[in-house]
């Protein structure tokens, strides 16, 4: 019993905890939604019948002498309550013996004996019997009544330790994990990318033999030995992975020496969902505890813990001898049991009532369950660090919180620092007091070597190794805020609240950790820029910072991969990307051409842009102006829309009808109920940037309405699965229609108002977008996407100030730049089938040749292709070709 | 002569590999190969959903289909194998409408291999459309 808690430290105490304790133990597991919540009580369960052997164990041993011994001495207290008088006067007069007031007290006494009259004392007549019996019957009485109170408080009290340890013993919160990134030939993936995969894993780079969740890494080729993970559709195992990365491709992939796979790594755990108390652990089960664990932790706080029932008179012994010896309280004498009772049951106030009862549940708890139970719940109860408001407990977390490993694959060095944080957590945090750490982590490891679990040489070699603590936890609470509230938000629909605080439910996400990171980089690199630039234009006598807020998403799916919801991406506060409401400017502008088109316009139509006025039906006229304060005149609509002219815009939108256009622009996705105005066409309705990804989440998928995601699916705490949210698609415009649109919005990035976004993108991409900028410049926003991505990205500021932006130069650069970093496909949508390119003269409505002057090549709906055609001469093809010369 | 006769031999394979293009109406069931992606991990993974598929693990089916899906997105025969599961889940709506996702993928020409999974996304909305 080396125990050598120093009880002044801090230490195993939890100052929040109990309060927090006791709803969780007043809890009706049944009464949660997700099925077999408790592990570890099930486990415990059905261990009962082990309570027996422990007893039959405890039994064999010769340490329970104290023990047995002291229940003897009740019992002959119990059955002989008479003697006890008699005893303990004599052991009353001892004392007084010493003193001259003691013999003069002693002589009255025999006086007093020899005066009074004889019968009292020792003769057997009745009247000298009646006051014996009497007192006999009233301490017998009064022993009764102990026992039954006695007896009332162990019943109680065994009540309570059962319903505890056999219920749900902790309140677990949700884990929240990332997408899990898929390794297949021909993947897209770079160097980069799969080295910041691996670091987000805490994957060890090794250059020797590869062991699980370490890599190694020659030029462009890597070998991989995967953890393994339990995901919807079953294990994904554990695999010895080899591939190399040539032009950002995977090639050559092989998982346990087999070709043409796909395997997946672990998902990225991002967060979780904390009860009041902010307690968090990783359950972890006694066998998958390492056994160098055990003997490290029995080595330094309990080395007779098979040994004694609950409490250790040999250890309680030990602990005085040294703390005497060394004139201060150096060891504490409880036992991992009563320490687990404390943490488990009790709450840390020192007082010899609370200590009793300890040891009293020690015993009890002890008698119920065998020892592995216990030193499986102390291992998952036990307090080990703190990260912000988040309470670190048990091995299982805390093995991932400093080393960012599960704990199988922690080394003996490693394990015996948590054995050595039971101690004191934040008094020896390896964080922030190294020295300290290392001193009591040797420390650890020198009482595992005299007690004989390791031999000299590992005591050396492992006191030499370095702490190996990450600088970072594995993951923090507040590192995607944004993406989290969203999550929170969609889990809320289906969840209640207590479940995901308390049912180790497992999240499984759409963020890519990747994109995310990407999008905030765009954003904090545009927001430097746009400072040197503008300068104080941009603060001005206005103090507030420019903000912004921007969501990426996979076009195909809707899986939502990454949210920034303020300038500080880490900010925990209001998440623009969600709640604020926005004027959209043009990004409304698609609904008024997409109208436009299902009623026979095409991109070769002509419109007319010159100054136009409204009248409005409160009689007020309404004259918009384009942005550059111009007029162009008559114009194709293909033009009109990608340099965003809101005259001819405007006309266009009182051809189509107000109500058309409301009615696109719902079924794009918009689900609240826009104005019926005509200033909706120039887009004088205020948006979320989420509502916007909606809306444009419609036209990336070719029209197919396709809601967006963050969560994929949900396993319960056994990893047995709860709930798969799926992909959802439906048709909501002809993929014509929508094939001209998109068409019309790639000429916006090829020549249009986004064509700066060419300064960071290859053109070949042919990617597609559309800016927008509100009246005085208070928003800038851009929505654009590849064949891959949509992301939609809003800039200004937070009440409305004017900014010197518009959505080419403010949010374009933030989509652009993310996208840089990224794997893009192109936008290369396959032709639909009523759908045909066409060289048209716009302004005659006739077919035309691609050689012909003013000839425009545009995909056309079969059925709005002029029939006419007109034919230009060799003059044109000439001049053709000069008019393409000078535009390239 | 020998030469002639390789040619003829040739040709009548060539012939017979042709013969298996499914023609509307006709069940495609029987004809099902490996899809084609140009991503062979997800070639498999197809495989693997229409087999879950066919032993009625219509749940497993989705979720290996869907990571299909989220693999190779703008592929038109993960979302024909998607709307099979769902024709045979009984959610007819979602079968026409994972149909009609791959036809908008399909290139207006197609090899033989697409034709014919371009006809199976034509028979599961018909069929839908029966049940419905």
């Amino acid at each position: 019993m080396a125990r050598s808690s120093d009880k002044s430290t801090d230490k195993k105490t939890k100052p929040a905890k109990k309060p927090a304790k006791k709803p969780v133990a007043g809890k009706k597991p049944a009464a949660k939604k997700p099925a077999a919540k408790k592990p570890v009580a099930k486990k415990a369960a059905t261990k009962k019948p082990g309570v027996k052997k422990a007893g039959v164990k405890k039994t064999g041993t010769p340490k329970k002498t104290p023990g047995s011994k002291k229940a003897t001495v009740t019992k002959t207290t119990a059955k002989t309550p008479g003697k006890k008088a008699p005893t303990k006067s004599s052991s009353r007069a001892k004392p007084k013996a010493g003193s001259k007031a003691a013999s003069k007290a002693a002589t009255t006494a025999k006086k007093s004996s020899t005066t009074a009259p004889k019968p009292k004392a020792s003769s057997p007549k009745k009247p000298a019997t009646k006051p014996t019996s009497k007192k006999k019957g009233l301490l017998l009485r009064l022993f009764i009544v102990f026992v039954v109170i006695a007896g009332g408080v162990i019943i109680y009290a065994d009540a309570i330790i059962t319903s505890k340890f056999d219920g749900k013993r902790w309140s677990i919160p949700a884990k929240v994990y990332s997408r899990a990134l898929e390794l297949f030939d021909g993947a897209e993936l770079s160097v980069d990318q799969l080295r910041r995969e691996l670091q987000w894993l805490n994957y060890r780079e090794n250059f020797g033999d590869i062991k699980r969740g370490s890599f190694r890494q020659r030029g462009d080729s890597f070998e991989i030995s995967s953890r393994g993970f339990e995901f919807w559709d079953g294990r994904e195992s554990a695999h010895y992975i080899s591939l190399s990365i040539r032009n950002n491709k995977i090639r050559r992939l092989e998982v346990d020496g087999q070709r043409n796979e796909v395997v997946r790594l672990e998902p990225v755990l991002i967060g979780g969902i904390y009860p009041a108390h902010n307690e968090d652990r990783v359950l972890v089960s006694f066998d998958q505890v390492p056994p160098k664990l055990v003997h490290a932790l029995l080595a330094v706080e309990d080395r007779d813990f098979y040994d004694h029932w609950g409490i250790s008179i040999r250890g309680i012994a030990r602990a005085l001898w040294t703390n005497v010896k060394t004139g201060a309280v150096k060891q504490g004498g409880s036992t991992l049991t009563q320490q687990l009772v404390k943490n488990f049951y009790l709450t840390s106030e020192r007082t010899l009532t609370r200590k009793a009862t300890e040891a009293a549940m020690s015993l009890l708890l002890e008698m119920h369950y065998d020892k592995d139970d216990i030193l499986e719940a102390y291992m998952n109860e036990v307090y080990l660090g703190q990260s912000g408001k988040r309470a670190i407990h048990g091995f299982g977390l805390a093995g991932l919180f400093y080393f960012g490993q599960p704990l199988r694959e922690l080394e003996m060095h490693q394990l015996a620092l948590l054995a050595g944080l039971v101690k004191g957590a934040s008094w020896y945090d390896p964080r922030r007091h190294p020295k300290r750490a290392t001193g009591r982590r040797n420390q650890v490891l020198s009482l595992m070597f005299e007690q004989g679990y390791i031999s000299e040489g590992e005591n050396k070699r492992m006191s030499a190794r370095p702490l190996d603590v990450i600088e970072k936890p594995m993951y923090e609470d507040e590192k995607y805020p944004a993406f989290l509230d969203l999550v929170k938000r969609q889990l809320h629909r289906d969840y209640h609240d207590e479940d995901l605080k308390s049912e180790g439910l497992r999240i499984f996400t759409t963020l890519d950790p990747g994109v995310q990171e990407s999008l905030e980089r765009s954003f904090s690199d545009t927001f430097a820029s746009i400072d040197q630039q503008f300068g104080k234009q941009v603060k001005g006598k206005h103090d507030a910072a420019l903000q912004g807020a921007g969501i990426f998403t996979h076009s195909n799916t809707g899986e939502v991969v990454a949210v920034v919801g303020d300038r500080r991406p880490r900010y925990k506060g209001f998440n623009r990307a969600l709640d604020a409401y926005r004027p959209v400017g043009s990004l409304m502008k698609p609904a008024v051409y997409l109208s436009a088109i299902e009623q026979g316009y095409h991109l070769g139509s002509m419109l007319d842009d010159s100054p136009v006025t409204i009248t409005l039906p409160a009689g007020k006229e309404w004259s918009p102006k384009n942005f550059d304060k111009q007029s162009h005149g008559m114009l194709p609509l293909q033009v009109a829309l990608s340099r965003s002219y809101n005259q001819a815009t405007v006309r266009l939108a009182m051809d189509v009808g107000i109500d058309n256009i409301l009615d696109v622009a719902k079924r794009l996705g918009v689900k609240k109920t826009l104005p019926k105005v005509p200033s909706i066409s120039l887009g004088a309705v205020s948006l979320s940037p989420y509502e916007v990804t909606e809306m444009y989440q419609t036209i990336a998928a070719g029209g197919f309405n396709t809601p967006l995601r963050t969560i994929r699916f949900v396993l319960d705490n056994q990893s047995r699965p709860l709930q798969r949210y799926e992909i959802d698609v439906e048709q909501r415009f002809d993929s014509g229609d929508m094939f001209v649109l998109s068409s019309a919005l790639q000429e916006t990035i090829a020549k249009g108002t986004g064509k700066s976004a060419l300064k960071w993108l290859d053109p070949s991409l042919t990617l597609a977008g559309k800016t927008g900028t509100s009246d005085d410049q208070r928003d800038s926003w851009f929505a654009g996407y590849s064949g891959n991505y949509l992301g939609v990205v809003w800039l200004g500021y937070d009440d409305n100030y004017p900014t010197p932006l518009t959505g080419g130069t403010g949010a374009l650069p933030v989509w652009a730049k993310t996208l840089t970093s990224l794997a893009v496909v192109p936008l290369d949508t396959p032709k639909p089938g009523n759908v045909e390119w066409v060289w048209l003269d716009a302004e005659k409505q006739v077919r035309s040749q691609s050689h012909c002057d003013k000839a425009i090549f545009i995909p056309m709906v079969v059925d709005t292709i002029p029939e006419q055609q007109a034919g230009c001469g060799q003059a044109g093809r000439v001049m053709n070709w000069f008019n393409q010369w000078f535009d390239d | 002569m020998m030469k002639w006769k390789a040619l003829v031999v040739v040709g009548c394979l060539w012939l017979s590999g042709c013969s298996s293009i499914i023609y509307i109406g006709q069940t495609p069931e029987e004809n099902k190969t490996a899809a084609e992606t140009g991503l062979v991990a997800v070639d498999n993974l197809i495989v693997r959903g229409d087999e879950q598929r066919r032993r009625g693990q219509l749940d497993i089916a989705s979720a290996t289909l869907e990571r299909a899906v989220r693999l190779a997105p703008r592929s038109p025969d993960v979302y024909v194998a998607l709307s099979r599961v769902k024709l045979d889940a009984g959610q007819y709506s979602s079968a026409i409408q994972f149909a009609q996702k791959a036809l908008s993928l399909f290139p207006s020409k197609v090899g033989w291999k697409q034709e014919r999974s371009r006809t199976e996304a034509q028979w599961v909305i018909t069929e839908a459309k029966k049940k419905r």
